[in-house]
Formats: structure tokens, sequence, C-alpha cells
């Protein structure tokens, strides 16, 4: 199943990456449902007008029979289903099922479905349209998909105007995606959890400063003093925390970083907050191309 | 030309069903905010403040207080992005054409920006700036 993957896109062709599934969709599509679950979870893919494409996952232990279960697919819808045969394109297998209203209106739904060895999953495209130009569309989504490996050993999330890249070790823990306002979470098994902000139409909240941006996005306390970086127009924060109630494990340690990106009227902010000051850091972390070291 | 309901829009989604009258999103798309004539438009330190008329409601007309000072218009203050938005209300865009630009100012996708620019226009529907018109259907 795994292809070369296409050359970065540019123009025309929007990049996502999310649990180790590297997707090229077209350009006007986007990612409007997520997962963070390594076992099970599904991005679903819409256009202007409507939902185009579901990609899912699921962990599977051992091979599952594809064949069988597009069988059954098959079964189960009774009519109108027409099996595409082994290839639908290499290494998916897909059926097709078209569905004629009283009216005389037909409509095409495509499911498809591969097994990928080396991360243990199967991965699932359902995708509807009519005719064979939307075919054609999610098949290219297919045939671009590439599986880069476990869910787990994910190093790079691109996704609602984010890309981060970060070391080894760290797995998604969650994502909050709201209108101009996205937070991704990981989460190590240290106890450290590292969050990444991105908030547009900074300009609007003052968020084109980054010490503003700092305070807004992770909430610094007032007073406190911040490290600026002229250079990089980023700020920083870093709270050691009360030695006693960190002996304790009762006190969170935090490191911060924020910055502004006024090409696109956002900014961006980093912490990393862990129990002890050790390892507290952001070494090795990236955000949309830029190293973040806390 | 029907008026989309901006009632509708003013009134809280509910969790569960849709709302009465509730419209697809290709007809949202495709419907055109207009501004109300009425409306003032005003500075106020900087920020701009639109000004709409409000009418009498039948308790203020008791002797009690009749005597309190009535402006007789409400003022909503916009920051940056809402006069981005206002200003791109001219009665032609559709609501498909002013998400879009503003995804591209912002560097958002187009479903980001329509979601934070209908919310934007329901709140100023619901304060009476403007109303959303539907459009027929395309022949």
């Amino acid at each position: 199943m795994t292809t070369q993957a296409p050359a970065e896109p540019v123009g025309t062709r929007r990049g996502v990456e999310w649990l180790n599934l590297r997707l090229s969709l077209p350009g006007d599509w986007e990612v409007v449902r997520h997962a963070v679950s390594t076992r099970k979870g599904a991005l679903t893919l819409a256009d202007r007008r409507r939902q185009r494409m579901q990609v899912m996952w699921t962990a599977c232990g051992a091979r599952p029979d594809v064949g069988a279960m597009l069988t059954a697919y098959r079964v189960q819808q009774a009519t109108r289903v027409r099996d595409l045969g082994g290839d639908l394109l290499a290494g998916w297998r897909g059926v097709c099922r078209v569905t004629e209203t009283d009216d005389g209106e037909r409509s095409w739904l495509w499911r498809a479905a591969s097994y990928d060895a080396g991360s243990r999953r199967l991965v699932e495209a359902v995708w509807t349209g009519e005719g064979e130009a939307a075919f054609a569309a999610g098949a290219g989504v297919l045939e671009a998909l590439e599986v880069l490996g476990p869910a787990e050993a994910a190093r790079r999330v691109r996704a609602f105007g984010l890309d981060v890249r970060h070391p080894a070790g760290w797995r998604l823990d969650g994502a909050a995606v709201r209108p101009m306002d996205v937070e991704l979470r990981w989460a190590d098994d240290a106890q450290r959890v590292v969050r990444v902000w991105r908030r547009a139409g900074a300009s609007a909240w003052g968020g084109d400063d980054a010490g503003r941006a700092l305070r807004e996005l992770a909430g610094v306390p007032r007073g406190t003093a911040l490290v600026h970086d002229d250079e990089t127009a980023a700020a920083g924060w870093d709270v050691p925390g009360p030695r006693g109630r960190r002996l304790v494990g009762r006190h969170r340690v935090a490191s911060a970083s924020a910055w502004t990106e006024a090409e696109r009227d956002a900014a961006c902010c980093v912490t990393v907050e862990g129990l002890t000051r050790l390892g507290v850091t952001l070494d090795g972390w990236a955000v949309n191309g830029r190293g973040v070291a806390g | 030309m029907k008026a989309v309901s901006n009632r509708a829009a003013a009134s809280p989604p509910r969790a569960f069903g849709k709302l009465p009258g509730a419209v697809g999103l290709e007809a949202m798309l495709r419907a055109v905010p207009v501004r109300n004539a009425a409306v003032r438009e005003g500075k106020r330190g900087g920020a701009v403040v639109l000004w709409v008329p409000v009418r009498r409601r039948w308790w203020s007309a008791w002797p009690g207080l009749r005597r309190l000072p009535w402006r007789g218009e409400r003022g909503v203050a916009l920051d940056a992005l809402g006069r981005e938005v206002w200003s791109a209300c001219d009665g032609v865009a559709d609501l498909e054409a002013i998400a879009a630009g503003f995804a591209q100012r912002h560097g958002l996708t187009f479903h980001e920006a329509r979601l934070a620019v209908t919310r934007f226009l329901r709140m100023l529907a619901g304060r009476g700036l403007l109303v959303v018109v539907g459009r027929g259907e395309p022949t």
C-alpha cells in the first residue's frame, strides 16, 4: 500500500500528516473532524460544500481478511454494490455502491481498504460523489496516501495550520480545534506535557506582540518577568516552582515560548510542563519550521 | 428573495436536531448579508462603533421612566477583525466570498473562516445591524 510520497504540495494540494498517515489533499479539501486515538479513529475530509471522504484506521494484531470484509459489506447492502476487484488501486481493495432515487438520480459510494503490515493498521476510506470525477478525486488521495509507521511512533503532525516535529517518545494526547484557535497536546511516559497553540487574528487581540501572546495563551501571571529575544521576536517564561512542592510532586515546572507569524497574522505558543526541572525542555521540537528551545 | 430568519440565527443552538427553518450549507453560502440602512457608523477612541436605532418599549412610557435619559440608539464597537468583516458586507458579496476572502487574508482554512464569520454575522444580525438574505436556487 505504501507508495512514494509526492513532493511537498504547493498550490493546489494540501499536505496533512496525522498519526503517521501522510495525505496529499486537493487544495479545497480540509480536515473537518479528527481523532487522536492510535487504536481506532478517522479523519473526515470536506470541501467547501460537503463532506467528501473519510479515512479511518484501526489497529489490528493480525492481518484481517479484507476481501471477506468487503464481501460482508456487499451482502449487507444487498443490492447495487459492485466489487471493484482485487486491485482498486495498488494495494487497495474496494467496492462501489450505486444508489438510485425514485427520481432517477444516482449517487455513488466507494469503500476501499488496505492493511499495512509495518504499522499493523487497517486503513479504510469511504468517499461519495457522482460519477468518475468523484472517484478520481478519492482515488488520487488514496494513491498518495502513505503510512509512515505505527501511529504510536509518529513524530510529526501537520494539520490545522500547524506543522509540529518532535522527538521520539511523545504521543499526541489531545487536539482542541476551534475556529482560529488550535491547541495540540502531547504527553510522554515521564508525565511531561507539551502544548502548542496557534491563534489567528493576532493583530486584533494584541497577539502581534510576543509577550502579550505569551500571557494570553500560556496563562503567564501578570507581573511575571519575561525574557525577550529580539532576533526571533519571541518571548519566554521559565518557572522553577517552589522547591517544597516540587519535592512532593505537587507542582509542575513550566517553560514557555511564544512568537508571532506576521505573514499569517497568527501567534504561536509552546509550553512544556514537568514534575521536575530536569528534562523540562523543548529540545528537538520545531513548530512551523521554527526550532523551539525551552 | 426571502430572508433567512435572523431570529433563528439569534436563538441559541440546540444540542440535538435541527432548528425549525434551519438552512443547509449550500443555501447559507449563497446568502448575502445586507446592512441595515438605518445603521450609523461612528468612531470612539479609534474604534468603529455602529449605532443602530432602538425602538421604545411599552414600559418606557411609564411616568417614572420617562425622565430617564433615552439615547434612542444602541452602539456596537467592532475590533479590527469585525471591521474587516463589516466592510466586506456590501450587499453584493455572498457568505462564501466573504469567508474565502477572510481565510485568504488570515491564512485560515475555508471552514475555519466560515465558522468565525458566520458566528460574527449571527451576532450582528441578532443586534439588528444586518440581515442575511437568501438567494434562490441557481438555474
